[in-house]
């Protein structure tokens, strides 16, 4: 497809102007066949697009390439683009072929009715003629779109207007978006609406589909309504608004704009009535309680409900009434709001919440609403009835009610924390106490507490090895196994200890170096029985085998080897003494 | 040990005694403290100030009186005497929350912007948990320690019981850590109080040269309530440095005062 450039715009060229023109062709109120040329004169080997649009339901015949005479004409190509169209419900088909001749030699071509049959009836179209010059031919400028032929501009376009230009301020006007189709309803519009700036608005209200006739031609029209509210006074600007328009086929998009506009927006007149703020509508007001009669403490709700034409949602709130001695509360208002006919409506309602604090009968006091009617052009003031509320005596043990609309805790100012009350007592001290003499006398004293401990402990030994040495061998050797009970002292440590020494005194000399038989000599000098002797050398050498290997000690407890030990001291004293 | 508590004894009264060692007030100075609140709610803040200060002056060293005489400063619009009294107040209370409170608004109101809210000397008060302890709580409890550690000594000396006397000596280790550890933050303090001299700048704005005189160059500008090390007094003028370190030089005297 290495086609010369020249050649591309050759083919692509006729062929873009035929699809533009298709739905001009498509549409019009002609019979189903058209056959047209690009130009009524050209010269020897110039190129003329002939085109054949035929248009029909729900099926159309591809219609024949027609007889040419008078001049020698080469096709230099063919194509053919159809395109589907549901109109007011009914289904049609468009086809368009396009065909490019080349004239070969001079004179006056006529192209022959072309005819096709639909619906068993034969449509033809007229015969072409066209002039063929020999050499170059300048052509002449083109003849302004006949009647009945309509530009791409003119096939699809988007309006844009308000249905009163000159609103008082707050009153509702709606803005008309109308985009017109000659090829009847295609897909839906993107339509991205402007900023309406001064204004307050409540989005499309409306959506429109319907038919109408313009220079003739029947188009489609979807028509978009959004409802505004100007909030400022003077003249205002709407900026045009954008409609992409989806391609579709050979057709590429397009994005097409309405016109700006302006809107002269008027103050309200002068006459307000006193507490008038700023409503504008068809508005009524009503009140009611959910009681009529309600005990002390126990609430009573007060709606009061503002309904209407206008812009509800930014309507100002009517003043409520307070009743005397009673508490109140008041919740945020609850709108609600509907387009019907094109018109916002809606109504707003405010609940207050009283709690009577005494017995008795109450009257709620009525409740004004002033509100201008851009209709009329005059200010209107509307009002509730008084309402009675008896009040009955309440339980003691009532509970206040909720306080309605609680929100979070949110600091709104800040300050330094109070003063502290005056102290209970007041010092002048004398500067750290680390740095007080009674302080450090005080770390003194445990210290002095434990050297006097120590010291007395010292002493206490002294006092008792003192006290030892002027008693018998025995009685001190007895006090020892005491002690050792005592103090959990290991008992073979002691009674080995115990043994030596006594046996080193009564003996006459140290014991601790001698041998076990060197040991029994001496016993047995000294008299001691044989059997005694073998007890204490078995003693002997129990205790120190003990001592040196403790895991040898067989399972006798402390206090037995103790006891043990005293039998033996017992027994041995009585040979010496 | 019943031989000994005679000894126990004499140490619990002398604890017991050690706060009558304090000058109490006299029940008339009581009383002003309670008129001078009465003056700072009633709005006449500036002689609330002179009466607390004057109260101070006799040598009543409370946080009640240095938070109330803050307060009363700050609402007359002195930082720098509501910061210095509110700071004495937390030495003396430093796990009052009142006064960290308005501390904290003092220092968000001052001009002066410090790298951290209420600048360094601010963080060291509060990083470090001892630093909620003031220095008597301190000594008091190192001492508390150290008797403790002495009766287990005299459980040493004198137990009969050989498991007793290895109980106590476990315990009189641990205990002696703990000693050797409260001695050293008790000690650190002690120093860092007497060493560390912290001043305030109670004076509106004050330019701070490079000199002690109004001959040597300006070098920065200091507002009211900024907090500051004192490095160095000559004559009138005192030589500061700002936290941080980087920033320092010389004031009149007048226009700082000593924590």
């Amino acid at each position: 497809m290495n086609m010369p450039s020249k050649w591309k715009l050759a083919l692509i060229g006729p062929l873009a102007a035929s699809l533009a023109m298709l739905p001009v062709i498509g549409l019009a109120q002609e019979p189903p066949i058209k056959a047209e040329v690009d130009r009524n004169e050209v010269a020897v080997n110039d190129v003329l697009t002939l085109t054949v649009t035929v248009k029909g339901s729900p099926v159309v015949p591809n219609p024949a390439l027609p007889q040419m005479d008078g001049v020698d004409v080469t096709v230099l190509s063919r194509s053919t683009a159809s395109q589907l169209s549901i109109f007011s419900g009914k289904t049609s088909v468009l086809a368009v072929s396009h065909y490019r001749l080349k004239p070969l030699s001079p004179g006056t071509l006529t192209i022959a009715p072309i005819s096709i049959t639909l619906s068993g009836e034969v449509h033809e179209t007229e015969p072409i003629t066209v002039e063929v010059h020999p050499g170059a031919f300048n052509p002449r400028p083109d003849p302004e779109p006949a009647p009945g032929n309509l530009t791409v501009a003119e096939t699809f376009f988007v309006k844009a207007e308000v249905d009163n230009p000159n609103p008082y301020i707050g009153e509702q006007i709606d803005y008309i978006f109308r985009f017109h189709s000659a090829l009847g309803f295609v897909n839906p519009p993107r339509y991205d609406s402007p900023p309406f700036i001064g204004f307050w608005h409540e989005g499309e209200t409306d959506s429109r589909r319907y038919e109408m006739f313009l220079n003739e031609r029947e188009y489609g029209v979807i028509e978009l309504r959004t409802a505004l509210f100007p909030t400022v006074t003077g003249t205002l600007t709407i900026e045009p608004t954008r409609y992409g328009f989806p391609s579709a086929g050979f057709r590429s998009s397009r994005q097409l704009l309405t016109d700006t506009v302006r809107v002269d927006v008027r103050p309200l007149p002068s006459g307000a009535p006193a507490g008038f703020d700023g409503a504008v509508g068809q508005l009524d007001i009503d009140a009611k309680v959910d009681v009529a009669s309600a005990a002390v403490n126990e609430p009573v709700t007060l709606t009061v409900i503002v309904s209407g034409t206008g812009n509800i949602d930014t309507l100002p709130d009517p003043l409520l009434p307070e009743v005397a001695g009673w508490r109140s509360f008041v919740g945020p208002p609850a709108v609600d709001t509907q387009a019907v006919d094109g018109r916002i409506i809606g109504s707003r309602s405010i609940e207050r919440i009283f709690v009577p604090t005494a017995e008795g009968e109450f009257m709620i006091p009525s409740i004004s609403y002033s509100y201008f009617d851009p209709t009329t052009e005059l200010y209107e003031t509307v009002s509730t009835d008084p309402i009675a509320v008896s009040v009955t005596p309440g339980s003691v043990d009532a509970l206040p009610p909720l306080q309605a609309g609680r929100d979070q805790v949110e600091r709104v100012g800040t300050d330094i924390r109070h003063i502290m009350p005056a102290p209970s007592s007041l010092d002048q001290p004398e500067g750290p106490i680390v740095e007080r003499p009674t302080y450090w006398a005080a770390w003194a004293l445990p210290l002095i507490v434990i050297l006097a401990g120590t010291g007395w402990k010292v002493l206490g030994n002294a006092r008792r090895r003192r006290t030892a040495t002027g008693v018998a061998p025995h009685t001190r050797a007895m006090m020892s196994l005491d002690n050792a009970r005592q103090q959990d002292d290991d008992p073979y440590d002691t009674a080995a200890a115990v043994l030596t020494s006594y046996l080193s005194e009564m003996l006459g000399q140290p014991i601790s170096g001698l041998t076990h038989q060197a040991l029994a000599q001496l016993l047995v000098d000294r008299g001691v029985d044989e059997g005694l002797v073998e007890t204490v050398e078995s003693y002997v050498a129990t205790t120190e085998r003990v001592r040196f290997a403790p895991g040898s000690a067989e399972d006798t407890s402390g206090e037995s080897v103790l006891d043990e030990t005293a039998k033996l001291l017992a027994d041995l004293d009585g040979y010496f003494a | 040990m019943t031989r000994h508590l005679p000894l126990f004894a004499l140490l619990v009264v002398a604890l017991a005694l050690w706060p009558a060692t304090l000058r109490a007030a006299s029940p008339g100075d009581l009383d002003a403290v309670a008129a001078t609140n009465a003056l700072y709610e009633s709005g006449r803040y500036v002689e609330a100030a002179l009466v607390y200060e004057q109260l101070i002056d006799r040598g009543y060293e409370s946080g009640t009186l240095y938070y109330n005489l803050g307060n009363a400063y700050f609402k007359q619009g002195d930082l720098g005497r509501a910061i210095l009294n509110y700071r004495r107040a937390e030495k003396l209370y430093p796990r009052d929350a009142d006064i960290r409170a308005n501390l904290k608004i003092a220092r968000d109101h001052r001009a002066d912007v410090f790298e951290e809210a209420g600048g360094a000397f601010a963080i060291e008060s509060t990083s470090n948990p001892t630093n909620r302890l003031t220095l008597d709580e301190l000594a008091l409890f190192t001492l508390a320690v150290w008797v403790v550690l002495a009766m287990l000594v005299l459980v040493l000396l004198f137990a009969k019981r050989r498991s007793v006397r290895k109980s106590a000596v476990y315990a009189s280790v641990v205990v002696g850590l703990a000693l050797l550890l409260s001695a050293s933050v008790t000690g650190e303090r002690w120093y860092s109080e007497g060493a560390d001299h912290e001043v305030v700048v109670v004076a509106e704005m004050v330019d701070v040269v490079s000199g002690p005189g109004t001959n040597y160059a300006q070098e920065f500008t200091l507002h009211g309530g900024s907090e500051a090390r004192l490095l160095e007094q000559r004559g009138s003028w005192t030589r500061l440095s700002l936290p941080g370190g980087d920033l320092q030089g010389w004031v009149p005297s007048s226009a700082v005062e000593e924590l």
